[in-house]
């Protein structure tokens, strides 16, 4: 059970690369180092200034938001190829992960209970006791999943960023400027990232390297659910939370990412656009 | 004879038909026009024929032979060859090497060594030995067009697909590039071209095939089809503007 | 002589100096610090050079360098230091099991219609990170303790123990860097380079693109698993966090990026270059800024350093001789310091030349009165 809820965490973990893959035809290695450190911002006020660790969200979401904004600006700018840009997000994940053992050591930084009431909070639901942090990440990332369908589908800025996908230059023809799409859908996508980060903070002890765990997790969930598919990204964090819970358990904490990579392996080969996108090969 | 025969090709995107019940035949030597109004799925078309979609159904045989389901890469060793609308050229090659690497690979593999000269026959046959050893990005828009072609050309291919090879191009440019098609047909190849510019159409192809909604709604000697009922209004807009 | 002929005259001879070598340091009494910093130059090449094989020649981006590593230097560990197997006899496996886990990889990725390239870099990031976990779940293949290769007995002939690390270092090396130039120079490297351009049109032209995708992947996984073997041997004690980490991987890129990913020389020399650094780094105690410096290094090469510097230093081949000889003869004349410091020296002198932007050095040329160079220094012209 606490599998699928952790499947909420995952999924919101993995929006953001997957909306900015699917839209911006790049794997921005960086999503992780804005996950880290939106857990460590979080982390950090809480710490110094004693408020609660869910309220950090409204500093840290925007730092986040602002963040992928700017460096979506920098590749537009900058007007590089695939290979190079993969080269310079993995670049700057290097540097980021540097930097943030050397601000916040290597040691395992975890919010002291006095300060952090989620931490041991539970609810129990029929029977079932459930982690709180747990709740209110599946909660959140509900509410954006569908948040999110609903902003691809029916607003003006979702119509143009699925214009830009299809096609960039007939979509300028219309007076959309794709410049300025990419950027604002990159900087959504980087605040959902640092969400994350802050409901990972709320429970989780954090460490500098923990981002390199997450590759067994978020890219799975994104094979699986589709590119820049908001709700299929949830389910299938859902199925990834759920089958990383039953490896644990049956197997040892070691299998959860041998089981999640078997999955995203099988998903490679027979059905590579995701189990909830529809056939549709361009 | 037949070169090409496809019945029933069927190719859907999404939600969307963009070939329904295709039947097109290519006699051996022809010049094929394949006209329709835009959307009527001739690129698509195209795209299938070469190997670049999957057909969703149907059946291609290619000289006999069924190509259906087939690689690009396999269809390209039984010997069709397509150009591209908006000219691909190899970017970081120079023009010659962008002829040579498709000679290595077409319709008979063949090596390194013998590349360089080939290649440079077919630059010379479209016109391009002086500009032979400039880089793709030094290339004006006629001559990545010409550079499509000798790059088709050096596959040896038994038939050219030409999706819209004179979008794009001046009257005089025009002039040449049909030119230099009916220069490719007097070496034997068989030759569908894609075309809107009309006039250039009537006069190459020796049959016409008419596209609409992905179905094809008339096909035959170029005047009749143009006087076809059903044609007329499909450009002219029963159905789209 | 053809250009093939001399090329591979130059491997022999290359080949046979550094063959000699070891006899020539006993018998001027270097430190043996020298063989080590050799082998471990060596040990860099190989996995720079492999990887560029596939990355730089198709364009198909590997985070997965790692991953061929190691599973070359576990094969290893487990066959001569768990199962007493001799060591030469689990060589040659220890690149055939990383050929055979990266020829899976690319029979479920190469397929791929669409996003294949994306797909692919993505699953090699993530495959070194489970092949980790594979590692400490099996205690038959590492267990989390850590495994011994001390008590691995070499064979009488290759001699004493860092000679002879020394000797299959190179072997391997040279047996890389020339599979690397010999593809450079075939239809399958001309079929790689149209991939990376282009690779729908390279498919539609008839190219066996998949086929050539998976001899570059195998290429490139044999190297890295057969030069891990080694690197098992000299390590002594490998344990998963040792083998299975960011280092070589990013060290690669670093590498190939620098030297210019576009030839198979490029991969030689950033490692050379980024391998001196790196070590006089190490020795002067900077260990902690290792990846900071490294990731913003990477960063700066990538949008300053359009092709790599090999082709530059070709370019400005004298300038290049001249500078690092000057600077040698300097330092060794006043202040004889270690041969590594100095060449160290010597080489950021001249990797400082090579960055000078083309603009600047016509202007300089010019002045000097040399003839300037009339090629496109970004192209690379090669003999079809």
């Amino acid at each position: 059970m606490s599998g699928a809820l952790i499947g909420g965490l995952y999924a919101l973990m993995s929006l953001g690369l997957s909306l900015s893959w699917g839209a911006l035809d790049i794997i921005n290695l960086v999503h992780f180092m804005f996950i880290l450190f939106g857990a460590y911002l979080t982390y950090q006020l809480t710490s110094s200034t004693g408020i609660d660790p869910l309220l950090a969200a409204v500093i840290v979401v925007p730092v986040g938001f602002v963040g992928g904004g700017l460096l979506q600006v920098f590749f537009e700018w900058a007007g590089l190829d695939e290979f190079k840009s993969l080269i310079i997000t993995f670049g700057l994940f290097i540097i980021l992960q540097s930097l943030a053992r050397t601000i916040w050591s290597a040691d395992f930084r975890t919010l002291e209970q006095s300060i952090n009431p989620y931490v041991s909070a539970s609810v129990k639901v029929g029977g079932v006791s459930l982690q709180i942090p747990l709740v209110i990440a599946f909660v959140a990332a509900t509410a954006i999943a569908f948040g999110t369908r609903a902003l691809m589908g029916a607003t003006y800025f979702g119509k143009a960023v699925r214009a830009v996908v299809h096609d960039a230059d007939t979509a300028r023809a219309f007076g959309v400027d794709p410049r300025r799409v990419g950027v604002v859908l990159a900087a959504i996508a980087s605040a959902y990232s640092a969400l994350a980060g802050v409901l990972i903070a709320t429970f989780q002890a954090l460490s500098p390297t923990m981002a390199v765990g997450w590759f067994g997790i978020v890219f799975p969930v994104v094979i699986l659910g589709g590119l820049g598919n908001a709700v299929g990204n949830l389910l299938a964090g859902v199925i990834i939370g759920v089958a990383a819970g039953v490896a644990t358990v049956v197997w040892g904490p070691l299998s959860a990412s041998l089981v999640t990579f078997s999955i995203m392996v099988l998903a490679l080969l027979f059905r590579p656009e995701g189990l909830f996108t529809r056939r549709a090969t361009i | 004879m037949k070169l090409l025969d496809c019945r029933g090709v069927r190719k859907s995107f999404g939600g969307v038909q963009a070939l329904q019940d295709v039947d097109i035949a290519v006699d051996e030597g022809e010049i094929l026009g394949l006209v329709g109004p835009n959307g009527s799925g001739k690129s698509t078309l195209i795209n299938v024929l070469s190997g670049f979609f999957p057909a969703d159904a149907g059946q291609v045989d290619f000289g006999g032979m069924s190509i259906f389901g087939q690689e690009a890469n396999e269809i390209a060793a039984h010997g069709i060859a397509r150009t591209f609308q908006i000219p691909r050229p190899f970017a970081t090659m120079t023009a010659r090497e962008n002829v040579a690497v498709s000679y290595m690979f077409g319709r008979e593999k063949h090596s390194l060594a013998s590349a360089r000269l080939a290649a440079d026959e077919w630059l010379d046959f479209t016109g391009l030995a002086q500009v032979a050893d400039s880089n793709v990005d030094e290339l004006n828009l006629q001559q990545l067009k010409f550079l499509e072609l000798a790059r088709a050309m050096a596959t040896e291919p038994k038939l050219i697909l030409l999706d819209e090879v004179l979008a794009g191009l001046n009257p005089a440019e025009i002039e040449s590039s049909v030119a230099m098609i009916r220069r490719i047909h007097d070496r034997g190849i068989t030759i569908v071209i894609v075309e809107h510019v009309m006039r250039v159409v009537m006069s190459l192809s020796h049959r016409i095939v008419v596209l609409d909604q992905g179905r094809v709604i008339a096909a035959g000697q170029p005047e009749s089809v143009m006087n076809d009922e059903a044609v007329i209004s499909a450009y002219l807009g029963g159905k789209r503007i | 002589m053809t250009s093939r002929g001399r090329a591979l005259l130059g491997f022999g001879v290359v080949f046979l100096a550094l063959l000699a070598l070891p006899h020539i340091a006993s018998r001027l009494d270097w430190p043996g610090f020298y063989l080590t910093f050799l082998f471990t130059a060596f040990f860099w090449i190989t996995q720079s050079s492999s990887w560029n094989m596939l990355t730089g020649y198709s364009g198909y981006f590997s985070f997965g360098q790692g991953a061929w590593f190691g599973v070359g230097v576990y094969t290893t560990a487990v066959l001569a230091g768990k199962q007493s197997w001799g060591f030469l006899a689990a060589l040659p496996l220890a690149g055939v099991a990383a050929l055979v886990v990266g020829l899976l990889l690319g029979v479920v990725v190469f397929r791929l219609r669409s996003l294949g390239g994306e797909i692919f870099a993505l699953t090699t990031l993530a495959i070194a990170f489970v092949l980790a976990s594979i590692a400490r779940i099996f205690p038959e293949i590492d267990g989390g303790r850590g495994s011994f290769m001390t008590s691995v007995p070499l064979p009488e002939f290759l001699g004493e123990f860092r000679p002879a690390v020394y000797r299959m270092t190179l072997v391997i090396m040279m047996l890389t860097v020339l599979t690397a130039y010999l593809i450079y120079e075939s239809r399958l490297g001309w079929g790689l380079f149209a991939i990376r351009d282009d690779e729908q049109v390279a498919r539609g032209l008839g190219e066996p693109v998949f086929r050539y995708k998976m001899a570059a992947l195998g290429a490139n996984a044999f190297f890295g698993g057969l030069m891990g073997g080694v690197w098992a041997l000299q390590i002594g004690f490998v344990t998963v966090e040792d083998v299975f980490n960011i280092r070589v991987p990013l060290f690669v890129i670093l590498m190939s990026v620098l030297g210019g990913t576009r030839h198979w020389m490029g991969p030689v020399v950033g490692s050379v270059i980024i391998f001196t650094i790196i070590d006089r780094f190490n020795s002067a105690g900077f260990e902690d800024f290792n990846q900071v410096f490294i990731g913003g290094l990477l960063i700066v090469l990538v949008l300053a350093v359009r092709e790599g510097i090999y082709l530059r230093l070709r370019e400005r081949w004298l300038a290049a001789g001249v500078i690092f000889a000057t600077v040698m003869i300097l330092l060794t004349l006043f202040n004889p310091s270690s041969m590594v410091w100095k060449f160290l020296w010597a080489l950021l002198a001249t990797l400082a030349m090579a960055l000078v932007p083309d603009r600047a050095w016509q202007r300089l040329a010019n002045r000097g009165g040399a003839t300037t160079s009339a090629a496109d220094p970004e192209r690379e012209k090669v003999d079809v």
